[in-house]
């Protein structure tokens, strides 16, 4: 009780000059807070909470404090404005967290991409006669528009398209067995 | 040494502005809609009128503390609890609430006679723009709340100004035409909220 009270005042004295335009205070203060913001964090979150995230939000916190200094009145105690702001901050951060798709290592992406890719080609190619298969790389894995494909091939656009139909009908009943 | 900052504004400060905005739609009001003289002989408008009034007050404060961080104070949640009740017992006390016979009930629900409705959402409209705004600028803890009693200043207000321009004094009418309204925007104004006043 006695240390916040001495926080408070301390905080209160240095943050009131800093609205009054005094850098080197405003700096002080924005460094005690930091710590002050690491240790509620850490209460509010206890052991579960990654170091990692931890660090996220009192970054966070320390912008809404900057960003929103000029709601707090000076006539009003600083440590339950610091308190709201640190806790707003940190329900919003979980509340993002459950809102946004879990989070797979790109390592991770990248391998089960690979292998999905490799089997799914040669799958795809063992299905198909051999001037099915060099239409399908042509407009599928090369990517060709369909007139230069035309062009290739000596055929008509509307031929490419329709025989593009054709295969991709093929392979879904083939693959979708 | 830089220029520092100015806190938001002080409980007056916002409350002059809220006047000034309430004085600005109020002239508008009694440019653009008839008013009823007959209403103006009866004391229960006045006083009908000024709980309006004061509910919208209440609630503009009441906004005025959800925008800061800090815990809010009590009261304008339990004065506001206190006035709806008392606003809602207040329509049956009217003159001709005899003429709430079944048959004027269902003309009540008919569509055509949500005119004051209609009124109510737009004056609410140009009060709550001018709410959010300023509730924007500052850091609500909780953007439901502080939405719900800007809907709330704002369409009290509206229903405060519609006083002389309804003729309808009927329970019924007010009930679905007055205060339904109000619920209404009070509910989308904390919805939109939600998304307008996060920071």
């Amino acid at each position: 009780m006695l240390e916040n009270n001495s926080l408070e005042l301390k905080l209160k004295q240095l943050f009131v000059r800093a609205m009054e335009g005094d850098d080197l205070a405003y700096q002080t203060f924005l460094l005690s807070a930091e710590t002050f913001v690491d240790r509620y964090l850490k209460r509010l979150g206890g052991a579960q909470v990654p170091r990692e995230s931890l660090a996220d939000i009192r970054q966070e916190v320390m912008l809404s404090i900057h960003q929103k200094r000029h709601t707090y009145l000076p006539e009003r105690p600083l440590l339950p404005w610091l308190y709201a702001v640190t806790r707003y901050r940190f329900i919003d951060h979980y509340r993002a967290i459950k809102r946004r798709p879990p989070q797979i290592p790109l390592d991770d992406i990248y391998a089960q991409d690979e292998s999905a890719e490799t089997v799914g080609l040669e799958e795809i190619m063992a299905v198909l006669t051999v001037p099915q298969q060099e239409l399908l790389r042509l407009v599928k894995v090369e990517e060709l528009p369909y007139t230069t494909v035309a062009t290739q091939l000596n055929i008509s656009v509307d031929n490419v398209k329709v025989r593009v139909h054709r295969i991709m009908k093929t392979l879904k009943q083939k693959l979708g067995e | 040494m830089r220029a520092g900052w100015k806190s938001s504004d002080s409980l007056l400060g916002f409350s002059f502005k809220w006047s000034l905005i309430t004085l600005v739609i109020s002239v508008l009001t009694l440019k653009l809609l008839p008013f009823h003289e007959v209403k103006f002989e009866l004391p229960y408008f006045y006083v009908e009128t000024l709980l309006w009034l004061l509910l919208s007050a209440v609630a503009g404060a009441g906004l005025y503390y959800a925008s800061f961080p800090q815990p809010s104070p009590r009261w304008p949640g339990i004065v506001a609890a206190i006035l709806l009740p008392v606003l809602l017992a207040f329509t049956l006390f009217h003159p001709i609430v005899a003429e709430d016979s079944p048959s004027a009930i269902l003309s009540e629900l008919y569509f055509k006679r949500g005119g004051c409705g209609l009124i109510i959402s737009v004056l609410a409209l140009l009060h709550s723009l001018f709410l959010f705004r300023w509730a924007r600028h500052g850091a609500a803890r909780s953007p439901l709340h502080a939405g719900a009693w800007a809907g709330l200043s704002a369409a009290g207000l509206g229903c405060c100004l519609i006083q002389p321009v309804c003729v309808q004094d009927s329970a019924v009418h007010l009930w679905f035409w007055h205060f339904l309204p109000l619920l209404g925007l009070c509910l989308v104004s904390a919805w939109v909220a939600r998304f307008f006043l996060k920071w």
